[in-house]
């Protein structure tokens, strides 16, 4: 639409509220100056005719075009319907206090703006703006519970967003086009939290309307509860992997390493996200020779669950959330271990150890450990002991907002990059105050459609420009690989996705990787190669 | 009884209602999962990079270092500074600071005017006593007003905040204006406050003491502000306090057989009224969290 758009748009019965021209999209520092980015992926006409799009013309969610009006009608009086349970203190017990302050105490000053990565990358698309979609959300919450009176005072108070089935279809779009970062909330003054109100908006399409992505939900929660992970790997899967993982360390390492599986009494469960079985094996394979080599009583388990740290009911659903956590402490509590210990995953770090501190109950509340802390206190106890020229190459860090900004685990994986990587340098801003990857909140994972376009061209634009400006010093020398470590299944398969696209490899010799396996390629007593150059060039 | 101290009785009593009444529902809101942001301010060594102590390695069995003196330091900070607003958005600091500034100093100066009026029942205060009431009095109207009046500026200049704020924003800070305005330029003709040190001095001692009317109109728009700021966005500050202590500096741990696992216990036996197929059949959230989710039909 043409002109200034504000939250009451929503409501507009237009085609489409805004789209994102590529060119308008901020410059990438060097040596990106000739970059052009390519258009958005057309939608085809079935799409555009079957699927909601008509907010910025990305499908993420995928909602279906209801034929008829009293369809519609039902669903926006479900929505309306599912505000009062989002307001209810036994529907909402889990997050009713939050939500309610940031609710009623926004002083709309937008500082959240400034901090909000998507809206930079976007060229500052309004509907983009952290306070568009919360003030959304505050305006309907707001027209609902005062009834006439606020419909008659709205255009005076401003609570002027009607509820229709264009603003839920949009709003729930909307509500995926942040990466619940939380940046935003770090930078209020007040302490209201956009990003919460986001996942609030989420949970209530979910829970009520049963709308989610089906790559969090179907092919996300309900897989890893009923086929053991969202891989949809099943535990025989999950035995041939560790099968494959030993021949490989064998191979490659010359070690003879028998990863425990379901071993009952062992001190700790090494819970990973699945998705690094497939992707990224390397990295299995790193935590068997740490462990090993440190001397640690552990095991990985095959139950249910149990070998897939990820809990999409972070991102979107209380009750998916609870249903997945519940089977990983059950897990924990089978095999009688003394600790759980994350791996390389911020959400599942969060979803298990903060978040999780509240539904791991009683019997089932097992102590729960980050794979960094443990491993900064293996160097520091000298259990493992390091080479770090091993690793020449020019390093950086991404911090996984889920366990920096969201749990304060900033220190200990510096402790133990520093010891590994002489070449290590910060990324700016970094810790707590750092840019998401792009793929937060369940992004890295959807791609269907355009949407991960937006992905690459928008949501991951910051995090793509702050690699290139830490590596600036070097980043002209293409023969000097560069390694972007991403301790964060989620982040490593958007960042993976990130230097794909922009050809990262071919024009600066930039790859990422996990943080375990830095360790391990510069290990006393360990093979060197770990980290394969030769290899890496060779599948670019 | 005259008009003003009736008015001003009735919205001090309706002010005091209001923010316990507010405080109140924060407070009983039900426990809910923890949801904390770093920096976290009481993290001792810790809270300048942000980091807690979860970096411990076998945190649960290390105690908790709690730095209130930090907190408070911090909490000093924002409250006095606003130092969020300082940090994040030095355009509107230069503006929303002087009118925080301007409203604490009002407060003490009415605290002076009330100090003044019950020691010395309507009569003569010392001269140090009055020229106190005088100093605060005229900087924090005047520094407030100039706030004001620059932030009413920044909400109708700026576009991007001009979009998101209402009539009733623009109210809110004409509000303001025109209690501090008044009451700057009722003093500045009578050239100090002795009038409102006698009308405090009876409100005190329940006996009234006649004002002038530039006077009693002060007393009534001061007191219907009074009245109408619990209604608004204006008064945050007890929203802000759950704001940080309950949910951004919230990072109580929930040890096995401890007070909040209790909370927690009761509140998995809560009724779970959700519609949609992968939660509807649970009877409590205790239920819920022991379903698979699946087998339902999505959209």
């Amino acid at each position: 639409m043409n002109g200034p758009i504000s939250p009451r748009d929503l409501a507009r019965p237009i085609e489409q509220l805004t789209e994102i021209d590529p060119k308008n999209l901020p410059p990438l520092p060097h040596p990106y100056e000739d970059w052009e980015d390519p258009a958005f992926k057309e939608l085809t006409d079935e799409n555009r005719e079957r699927l909601e799009h008509s907010l910025d013309g990305i499908v993420g969610l995928k909602i279906a075009r209801p034929d008829d009006e009293a369809t519609r009608a039902e669903y926006v009086e479900k929505f309306l319907t599912g505000l009062d349970k989002l307001l209810d203190r036994e529907s909402n017990w889990t997050f009713l206090q939050p939500l309610s302050l940031s609710l009623e105490n926004c002083v709309k000053c937008n500082t959240c703006a400034d901090a909000c990565p998507v809206y930079e990358s976007s060229g500052r698309n309004e509907v983009y703006r952290p306070i568009f979609r919360s003030e959304s959300l505050r305006r309907l919450v707001n027209r609902r519970r005062g009834g006439k009176l606020a419909s008659m005072m709205s255009r005076f108070t401003g609570n002027d967003v009607d509820a229709s089935w264009e603003t839920i279809a949009r709003l729930a779009d909307l509500s995926y086009r942040c990466t619940l970062c939380r940046r935003c909330a770090q930078s209020c003054a007040m302490g209201v939290d956009n990003g919460l109100m986001t996942r609030e908006i989420r949970k209530l399409f979910s829970q009520e309307l049963g709308w989610s992505p089906d790559e969090l939900h179907k092919d996300g929660t309900v897989k890893q509860l009923v086929t053991g992970s969202s891989t949809g790997m099943n535990p025989k899967g999950f035995q041939d992997i560790v099968e494959f993982a030993q021949e490989d360390i064998e191979e490659r390492l010359g070690l003879s390493i028998e990863i425990p599986v379901d071993k009952a009494g062992a001190d700790i469960l090494v819970l990973h996200n699945a998705g690094e079985f497939l992707a990224w094996p390397e990295n299995l394979q790193a935590f068997a020779v740490i462990f090993e080599a440190a001397g640690l009583s552990w095991t990985l388990s095959s139950e249910i669950a149990g070998y897939d740290s990820v809990n999409y009911g972070l991102f979107y659903d209380d009750v998916q959330f609870a249903r997945v956590g519940m089977k990983h402490a059950e897990t924990a509590k089978k095999l009688g271990v003394r600790k759980v210990v994350m791996g390389e995953c911020g959400h599942a770090h969060k979803a298990a150890m903060a978040i999780g501190d509240r539904i791991w109950l009683d019997e089932l509340n097992i102590p729960r450990e980050s794979s960094f802390t443990l491993l900064a206190q293996l160097l520091r106890d000298g259990r493992i002991e390091l080479e770090p020229e091993r690793n020449p190459f020019p390093v950086t860090l991404h911090d996984p907002c889920n366990i920096t900004r969201s749990m304060g685990i900033v220190e200990p994986q510096r402790e133990v990059i520093r010891a590994a990587c002489p070449q290590f340098r910060e990324m700016t801003p970094h810790g707590v105050e750092n840019y998401c990857c792009g793929g937060g909140s369940g992004f890295a994972i959807m791609n269907s459609l355009n949407f991960l376009d937006w992905r690459m061209l928008v949501s991951g634009r910051k995090k793509f420009g702050q690699i290139l400006e830490s590596f600036a010093p070097e980043i002209d020398d293409k023969d000097l690989p560069k390694y972007v470590c991403a301790p964060c299944s989620n982040c490593k398969g958007q960042i993976r996705d990130l230097l794909a696209h922009y050809k990262a490899w071919d024009r600066s010799k930039l790859h990422y990787g996990g943080l375990v396996e830095l360790v391990v390629n510069a290990m006393k007593g360990v093979k060197p190669g770990f980290i394969d150059w030769d290899e890496i060039d060779m599948m670019m | 009884m005259p008009m003003p101290q009736i008015v001003l009785y009735a919205a001090m009593a309706f002010f005091v209602v209001a923010v316990i009444a507010r405080a109140v529902k924060y407070a009983r809101h039900p426990v809910h999962m923890r949801w904390e942001l770093y920096p976290v301010a009481h993290e001792k060594g810790r809270a300048g990079y942000g980091g807690s102590h979860f970096e411990e390695s076998e945190h649960w069995d290390s105690p908790r270092q709690i730095d209130h003196v930090g907190e408070a330091r911090a909490m000093a900070s924002e409250i006095l500074m606003l130092e969020g607003v300082r940090r994040h958005n030095r355009p509107l600091w230069r503006f929303s600071w002087p009118f925080h500034v301007g409203v604490y100093l009002v407060i003490v100066w009415l605290g002076l005017l009330l100090v003044a009026g019950a020691v010395w029942r309507g009569g003569d205060a010392p001269v140090a006593m009055a020229r106190a009431i005088d100093l605060v009095g005229f900087v924090g109207l005047v520094v407030g007003l100039w706030g004001a009046l620059g932030l009413l500026y920044r909400r109708m200049a700026d576009p991007a905040l001009r979009s998101y704020n209402a009539p009733v924003e623009i109210v809110n800070l004409l509000a303001w204006i025109v209690y501090l305005g008044w009451a700057l330029g009722v003093h500045a003709v009578e050239g100090g406050f002795a009038s409102l040190t006698a009308f405090t001095g009876g409100l005190v001692t329940l006996q009234p003491v006649a004002v002038s009317t530039p006077v009693a109109v002060e007393i009534v728009l001061g007191a219907l502000l009074l009245a109408y700021l619990p209604l608004t966005r204006m008064f945050h500050f007890v929203a802000k306090y759950f704001l940080y202590h309950d949910v951004r500096w919230d990072d109580a741990p929930n040890p096995r057989g401890g007070a909040l696992e209790q909370r927690l216990t009761k509140a998995m036996d809560f009724g779970v009224s959700w519609s949609a197929p992968h939660v509807a059949k649970a009877a409590s959230w205790g239920e819920a969290a022991q379903g698979d989710g699946g087998q339902e039909d999505q959209r």
